[in-house]
């Protein structure tokens, strides 16, 4: 089974970084350390090993359905919100379309600055 | 006989774990038939489809959610799988770092920023700021922020789709009045 091999390493690193966050108190969740430890791993490695493919494709492609129980929670906190719904409808809407536009902007600038260098 | 069925089949995660694949299946296999509509995700056909199968059943919540922590904290590895399309994709950011590196700091905090000004100046509570604070960000990291913010995690969610969904009639909007090509 080398996806479970694949599984121990995705697991052993996220442990890494529950570890590291423990010590040093960064406030980023071990997830992100262990990818970013990963990451670093595999640019050492020069390539995937095909354990670790194995068990970090299927995984990737679970993430839409590991969110769902957290997505199906907002339905029943909806009594919670009364009150605040202006608030949080107009930073969703408003906020969306003027950092779509504020990157994309960004983006071009940036982009047409180095091309023309 | 019923009244002993519910707490005789939530003693085990099973019946949270069935029902989240089997919503998350059903949600998939409509949104396919549906033609892949980009205002409608998958993945809010199976949330809508399983929140009104725990109304339907009776089944409050925290059951649920406690039974569903057998495929959260799957999210954990997940997200350190993450690290492997990132390392897949390293020669492509090494060709765009500049760019990136100086768009995506200031790109990122512009979002954030703006959707917590909008909701501060509605008077939107401290809890609700937390909430919708990691909003642009990939679900699983956006969870880790939520809980190091003490925001709501399911209140996240929600703004996370609706970002996802707004971003792109948003994209191509701006793109047509900024004159991009490609």
């Amino acid at each position: 089974m080398p996806a479970l091999n694949g599984l121990l390493w995705l697991i052993s690193y996220w442990l890494i970084g529950e570890v590291v966050i423990h010590f040093s108190g960064l406030p980023i969740s071990s997830g992100v350390v262990g990818m970013l430890l990963l990451c670093a791993t595999l640019a050492m490695i020069g390539r995937v090993p095909s354990s670790l493919a194995a068990a970090a494709q299927p995984l990737i492609a679970l993430l839409a359905m590991l969110i769902m129980p957290g997505v199906v929670g907002v339905f029943f906190i909806l009594d919670e919100l009364a009150g605040q719904w202006l608030a949080i409808v107009a930073a969703l809407l408003l906020g969306t379309l003027l950092s779509v536009f504020t990157t994309l902007w960004l983006l071009t600038r940036l982009m047409g600055r180095s091309h023309a260098d | 006989m019923l009244t002993n069925l519910l707490p005789a089949l939530t003693a085990t995660p099973l019946l949270a774990v069935g029902l989240t694949l089997a919503a998350y299946l059903v949600g998939s296999a409509v949104f396919i038939r549906l033609g892949k509509p980009s205002w409608l995700p998958a993945i809010l056909i199976a949330a809508l489809l399983l929140a009104a199968i725990l109304a339907l059943l009776g089944l409050p919540y925290a059951t649920y959610q406690q039974g569903a922590t057998w495929l959260t904290v799957l999210l954990g590895p997940a997200t350190v799988a993450l690290g492997m399309p990132l390392y897949q994709q390293l020669p492509r950011i090494r060709e765009l770092w500049r760019p990136l590196a100086a768009c995506l700091p200031i790109a990122a905090a512009f979002a954030a920023c703006y959707a917590l000004g909008i909701a501060w100046l509605l008077g939107a509570s401290p809890d609700i700021l937390a909430s919708i604070a990691a909003k642009s960000v990939t679900a699983p990291i956006a969870i880790g922020i939520t809980e190091q913010l003490g925001g709501n995690v399911a209140l996240l969610m929600g703004s996370l789709l609706v970002t996802g969904v707004l971003t792109i009639p948003f994209v191509s909007l701006a793109d047509r009045l900024l004159r991009i090509n490609d």
